[in-house]
């Protein structure tokens, strides 16, 4: 735009005049202005990484109820000899998808579906109708995935998205799916496999592995079929033709982080650390692409054959004239690294914490100085120390034998460390972090808790510490710059010296405490005990010393220099390793805990924001067990009971739940995703290992929004089944002592029986506590009466005020 | 009769003031109308005796109820005799009637069905006490000088007793209850002796054990309203 058109008109006397087309034109600049400060205000802060969200509008298919569209579906499906089949599909295929949709893991109208929507409207520029057809859903996931459904949708996995090497790639992928997506292949993949399941004898098939190998082969003939024809709507869209391949070498190295970084023990070792050989793997297993490996009970031809295939079309395609960036080379490394970097969010929230710090360091090369990254990695060791100190370490470990490459250190690494090694190595790095950012209360929480951890699981190691690294922390400081100069073994050297200095004084100590005492006993005869003590105290300490800590005893010793953590270390050592949590709350109202349903709680609880009710249907004898239309219709009339209940009893409900949207809602997806995240976490702290909930802030910051820190959930689930080996006998044992009433037992017991399962559970999200927890399984169908009388439990449970106990 | 009900409606509603029990859907009264019955010979004949009782329960603690209830038990045979004072002797029936009231409490077992009060399967412990008058009655006159239709009360005693059922309810239509169960009661064979006609050998008590046995096993169904 020309300026000189931006000039005012100014007459000589009066004031400025802006005629009204310079006044539109200048409007306009001004509003791409604010468009371009909003859009820069909206990047994103690497240094505070915030997760991508959805933004509105909510689009309409999300906004449409599941039946109805399952109802439109198979409104335009004709009368035809597969139609049952389909229409099972359509009606499974409708529910999974939205069910998925709506669970906040889906993502729309953020930068990174934006930019892959970008690319597949490139792709599909000469089909306008297949470019409003297809809808592109980013699905927070790690794994290297991307798939199409019936409906149009594709949804890219964002673990392929932080793969991927550049967007002619991305491009190949999308072509891929689209191709699935025209060719209908969910649907008719299902129709197949419906057919094989009818026609089994017929067709010769024995075993139920034969029944998979058929089915798999039809599916990897539609993989070939969509590999050939989306080459073809590739090479039609303008990306460079070679590129394309380069999609198998990412597939081929899906099962590992998206690059190698070398495992450098700097990152744990200091001064008074060094680690022994045995921690080093001598030598790495080369990167193994899983190209060849048998495809016959694959989905998927393997990637050597789909790759060799892909060559000889792009070789008989002639001359290469694309592009590799039609979109933008900028764009897609900025999406690119938006999705490496949800990747710690995603791979903490598995708990694969091995894989979050991996990720955070390779991350580092790019944003050395990103606070996020830094408290990843700290969340990650904390996540590693806790899982070690709770014997849940192998649980979340990936096996160092099975990883290849650069990986494979750290997970030696990780495997060799003893939970007392691990557990102040922890403690040094999250106090380090935290000291590094001490206005972040989520890594004071963590720092804190790595502390309580160390003095609860390793008490011996922490009364060492406690009683040798004060004496010597004079001389240790003293020699922290002449050891500097001592040369690689420096840490050896000092180490044993200052556990010489330490055992010195403390002997020193003991004598000087005993000589205090009174050696001689009431006869006037001097104590034989006295010395002989003090020697075997300090044998002992000299054998723990030499046996337990012979190389890891400094581990923590430069945190005694921080006031910061001595001032925790003695709270904590006080405190009597109870954690705040356990110790308050319980001494003057009877609160929490998670109940006994026969005795009930009283919570004395007014609001309370209840997360995504469920309601289900299952018949087990069914062969499409989950009965979804009439779980739909169930979970309205379940939502109407919860609010009348909740309105008798007197408390004041707010359903955050993703149905019936409305085009402004994506908030309400956002903050359903942020509560799942926390139950998440959290559930899975409470049953296996107790530490900091990394959704803490995320938490509170919906407590503040919504008003109360109560969140709760509702849920009921009808199954119809056979009875079971147990209850068929019991039913006989009747019988048999009440005669008469064989009959019916023997009757009863091969009938089908109905069990119906009520769930409660009411969360302070702020403390972080289950306050009830409630189970309750009737041997009967989802009767109104039960489940009213249930929910009317939970509300008056909830409302009751606590008994007030007397103090002590 | 008519203070010590009140007493008692007044201390179940006290012991519900500070109760934590819910009940269905708030309502914690149930008024309910029972038809208890049993295979008993009457007048000779086997069939099935059956008897009214009128309950008010209420809920006290979350597994707990509490109520009271009036019941009316009734036997007769054909095989009654009565001598008037000139020893003239006469025919005729022996009606007996037990009419009493007394205090229950229903303990629900949860931890089998899940179901709260008023739902579900339940224990329940009756205390009663009964006033069983045995009269005898005829339609033909001893003499000349007496009337027809004698209806002489023979005897008057106050009973008490014992039960136990084992019973389950159901609500429909919100604020109906179901209820059925069988009962077992064990009537004192010890009772205060409040009238006895003065002629001494007429078969004034032969009914009471006839009672016991109607009343020893019986099954029940009723129906109630919350309230």
């Amino acid at each position: 735009m020309n300026l000189v058109h931006l000039q005012p008109h100014t007459s000589r006397q009066g004031p400025t005049f802006y005629p009204p087309k310079v006044l539109v034109k200048q409007l306009f600049l001004l509003m791409l202005c604010l468009v371009a400060l909003a859009q820069a205000m909206q990047a994103q802060d690497y240094d505070h990484y915030v997760s991508l969200k959805c933004a509105n509008p909510v689009p309409e298919e999300l906004r449409t109820s599941s039946s109805s569209k399952y109802q439109a579906e198979i409104a335009k499906l004709g009368n035809n000899e597969d139609s049952k089949a389909q229409k099972e599909f359509l009606l499974q295929s409708n529910f999974v998808l939205d069910e998925m949709l709506l669970s906040g893991k889906v993502i729309f109208n953020d930068p990174v579906t934006e930019y892959v929507t970008r690319v597949k409207d490139v792709i599909l520029a000469s089909r306008p109708d297949l470019q409003k057809k297809v809808k592109i859903y980013v699905v927070k996931s790690p794994v290297v995935n991307a798939f199409a459904t019936n409906s149009g949708a594709l949804l890219v996995n964002m673990g392929l998205l932080a793969h991927l090497q550049n967007e002619a790639q991305l491009a190949f992928v999308l072509c891929h799916e689209i191709q699935h997506y025209i060719k209908k292949h969910p649907i008719n993949g299902y129709v197949n496999a419906s057919k094989l399941r009818k026609n089994f004898k017929s067709l010769g098939l024995k075993t139920q592995g034969d029944l998979l190998a058929e089915r798999n082969k039809y599916s990897r003939e539609q993989e070939q079929e969509a590999d050939d024809l989306g080459y073809e709507l590739y090479k039609a869209s303008g990306y460079a033709l070679s590129d394309a391949i380069g999609v198998f070498d990412v597939l081929g190295t899906a099962h590992l982080p998206y690059d190698q970084l070398p495992w450098n023990f700097d990152f744990f070792e200091f001064d008074f650390l060094r680690f022994p050989e045995y921690y080093h793997r001598t030598k790495l297993d080369s990167i193994d692409r899983h190209e060849e490996e048998a495809d016959s009970l694959s989905t998927h031809p393997n990637i050597a054959k789909r790759r060799q295939s892909l060559i000889k079309k792009v070789a008989a395609s002639g001359a290469d004239k694309g592009e590799t960036f039609l979109v933008g080379a900028g764009p897609f490394l900025e999406m690119r690294k938006m999705c490496r970097f949800e990747l710690c969010d995603l791979f903490m929230g598995y708990h694969v914490y091995e894989l979050s710090l991996y990720n955070a360091l390779l991350l580092q090369a790019e944003e050395p100085q990103s606070p996020y990254l830094h408290k990843v990695i700290a969340q990650s060791i904390y996540g590693l120390a806790s899982h070690k100190n709770m014997s849940k370490f192998w649980a979340i470990h990936l096996d160092a034998e099975e990883g290849e490459g650069e990986l494979q250190q750290l997970l030696h690494f990780t495997e060799r460390s003893n939970d007392d090694l691990f557990t102040m190595i922890a403690l040094r790095h999250c106090w380090k972090t935290y000291l590094q950012y001490p206005e972040d209360q989520e890594l004071k929480a963590i720092a804190e808790d790595m502390l309580y951890q160390f003095f609860d699981q390793h008490a011996e190691t922490a009364n060492w510490v406690e009683r040798e690294l004060p004496t010597a922390m004079p001389a240790l400081v003293d020699s922290i710059m002449q050891v500097r100069k001592l040369g690689p073994q420096r840490a050896d050297i000092v180490a044993d010296s200052l556990a010489a200095i330490a055992r010195a004084e403390e002997a020193k100590e003991q004598q000087a405490k005993a000589d205090k005492e009174d050696d001689f006993d009431e006869r006037g005869r001097k104590k034989k005990n006295a010395k002989v003590v003090n020697e075997s105290v300090s044998k002992e300490h000299q054998k723990f010393a030499k046996d337990r800590l012979p190389w890891s005893k400094w581990a923590i010793c430069d945190l005694f220099k921080e006031e910061k953590f001595l001032e925790a270390w003695e709270r904590v050592r006080k405190s009597n390793k109870t954690k705040p949590s356990e110790a308050e709350g319980t001494d003057y109202y009877v609160l929490g805990g998670v109940n006994d349903p026969a005795e009930g709680v009283n919570l004395g609880i007014d609001k309370i924001v209840l997360l995504q009710p469920v309601y289900k249907r299952v018949d087990m004898l069914d062969k499409l067990p989950v009965k979804y239309l009439e779980s739909e219709q169930g979970l309205d009339e379940f939502r109407d009971m919860v609010t009348d209940v909740a309105k008798r009893n007197k408390v004041e409900t707010k359903f955050l739940e993703t149905r019936n949207l409305k085009a402004t809602d994506a908030e309400v997806i956002n903050d359903v995703a942020t509560m799942m995240q926390w139950v998440s976490e959290y559930v899975n702290a409470e049953g296996k290992v107790s530490m900091v909930n990394f959704k803490q802030d995320d938490a509170n910051a919906m407590v503040k929004k919504y008003g109360t820190p109560y969140f709760g959930w509702n849920g009921v689930m009808q199954v119809r089944d056979k009875l079971s080996p147990e209850d068929k006998a019991g039913y006989l044992l009747l019988g048999i002592i009440v005669w008469p009433l064989l009959p019916v037992a023997i009757i009863g017991s091969q009938l089908p029986h109905n069990k119906t399962y009520c769930v409660s559970v009411v969360f302070d999200v702020q403390k972080g506590e289950t306050l009830m927890e409630q189970t309750r399984i009737f041997r009967a169908k989802d009767r109104k009466r039960f489940v009213k009388s249930t929910l009317y439990d939970t509300f008056f449970q909830i409302k009751s005020k606590p008994k007030k106990k007397k103090k002590k | 009769m008519k203070s010590l009900s009140t007493f008692l409606i007044l201390c179940l509603a006290c012991c519900s003031l500070y109760a934590q029990s819910p009940g269905y859907m708030g309502h914690k009264t149930l008024i309910a109308f029972t038809k208890s019955a049993t295979l008993g010979e009457n007048r000779g004949v086997l069939s099935i005796v059956s008897s009214p009782m009128f309950s008010v329960e209420r809920l006290f603690a979350r597994h707990w109820t509490a109520g009271i209830s009036t019941e009316i038990l009734k036997a007769s045979s054909d095989e009654g005799r009565y001598y008037n004072e000139q020893y003239n002797y006469l025919e005729g029936d022996l009606k007996a009637t037990s009419t009493g009231g007394g205090l229950f409490v229903k303990w629900n077992f949860f931890r089998a069905s899940n179901l709260l009060p008023p739902l579900g399967p339940y224990w329940r412990l009756d205390f009663q006490m009964f006033g069983a008058t045995t009269k005898f009655s005829s339609n033909r006159p001893f003499d000349q000088f007496t009337n027809a239709n004698q209806d002489i009360t023979l005897s008057r005693y106050l009973v008490s007793s014992v039960g136990l059922a084992l019973g389950s309810s159901t609500v429909i239509l919100e604020r109906v209850v179901l209820d059925f169960g069988i009962r077992a009661k064990v009537i004192s064979p010890f009772g205060i002796s409040l009238y006895q006609d003065q002629d001494r050998e007429s078969n004034k008590n032969l009914l009471q054990p006839e009672l016991r046995k109607l009343d020893f096993l019986k099954a029940y169904a009723g129906i109630g309203i919350l309230l």
